[in-house]
């Protein structure tokens, strides 16, 4: 078999190869990410741009969820619709539902409580990816404060799922990581 | 979500756990200087977490195991935690340990420690070709023997881990 027919099947191969990984990263696939292009695979350039672009999501998808983990944890009760209005801007279906249902009660527990709540992230990692949504750790430190004693200070495992909406980032869930 | 006041997040207070978190964080600053992500790390091509699909679900269920029977011990069998983490951990890890675990075997001994852990969420940070720093959540069941109480607790880490030999192998691990 001649040299070059060996080198165009090889070169093929390769294309096919990147060209399922880049099908797999299509927004919409939702499978989860992606072929194998880690350390020791051969590298191409189609390989290199389909793994800068899921390297890419990773990290968008990271921030996001950290950003919206702090939204989702603070609340001043002097300014509650302000707050709850954000909770809603950085969520979407289910999560989002779940907030309008209970808004009021929210509001009512706040406003007798009295306190403010913020948060600062501790740490944040991917545990699940696809190309429209991840799943991702995300540690707090939450300050509760009220005018009754010294500000309470804890910390928060929680899992945020945020999902692709519009061009951003959105939370559809979040779960708070009790121990248990 | 802050609606029911959160649950505090509280280590455990026994001595091996200290010593076992001890043991673990002196490896952090020698990931930092090799380059390790930091918390708020960019956009970094060069982080091969989820970009090689296989070698992240690799160390996601390698951390899984691993982690939560490093961190299991019974006063009894002190020496089968030695054994595992003498199989798992980098020289440098087992080395450390073991000081610490020297130190703290009468305490546990006399209040008939028995610890039970679980990993229960694993995210990752960053994966390298030679290391990798993941995110963990982990409950720990404790029992005093002595005086017959038992609390669960949860935990977050970051967990370092190397590749040593072709094998990965547990480096450290320093509250979140």
């Amino acid at each position: 078999m001649p040299p070059w027919v060996v080198v165009l099947g090889a070169l093929l191969g390769v294309l096919v190869a990147a060209g399922v990984v880049a099908l797999l990263f299509l927004p919409g696939a939702g499978q989860d990410l992606p072929g194998d292009a880690g350390a020791g695979s051969p590298s191409t350039s189609a390989a290199a741009t389909v793994g800068a672009s899921v390297a890419a999501t990773r990290d968008e998808a990271r921030r996001a969820a950290e950003d919206i983990a702090v939204t989702l944890a603070t609340l001043d009760a002097d300014g509650l619709d302000a707050g709850l209005d954000r909770w809603e801007q950085v969520s979407t279906s289910p999560l989002l539902e779940t907030l309008r249902e209970r808004r009021s009660e929210v509001a009512d527990d706040t406003r007798r409580a009295g306190t403010t709540t913020t948060a600062v992230p501790s740490s944040a990692a991917v545990s699940r990816l696809t190309a429209d949504s991840a799943d991702v750790l995300v540690v707090l430190r939450v300050t509760v404060s009220s005018d009754d004693g010294d500000p309470v200070v804890s910390t928060r495992r929680e899992v945020v799922t945020v999902v692709r909406v519009d061009g951003g980032w959105r939370a559809g869930a979040l779960t708070v990581q009790d121990p248990g | 979500m802050y609606t029911r006041p959160a649950k505090r997040i509280r280590p455990p207070d026994d001595q091996l756990f200290v010593s076992l978190i001890r043991t673990m964080c002196a490896a952090v600053p020698v990931a930092v200087a090799l380059g390790a992500a930091p918390a708020s790390a960019a956009q970094d091509p060069s982080n091969l977490a989820f970009v090689d699909a296989v070698g992240t679900q690799q160390i996601i269920d390698w951390v899984r195991r691993t982690v939560g029977r490093a961190l299991t011990y019974e006063y009894r069998h002190l020496d089968d935690l030695e054994r595992f983490v003498a199989d798992v951990g980098t020289t440098a890890y087992i080395g450390r340990q073991d000081a610490h675990l020297d130190d703290d075997r009468t305490t546990l001994t006399r209040q008939k420690i028995v610890v039970t852990a679980r990993v229960v969420g694993v995210g990752v940070r960053d994966l390298r070709a030679d290391r990798a720093q993941l995110l963990v959540y982990w409950d720990q069941t404790r029992t005093r023997g002595d005086v017959d109480r038992t609390e669960t607790t949860g935990s977050a880490s970051i967990v370092e881990i190397r590749m040593v030999d072709g094998t990965w192998k547990l480096d450290g691990l320093t509250p979140a």
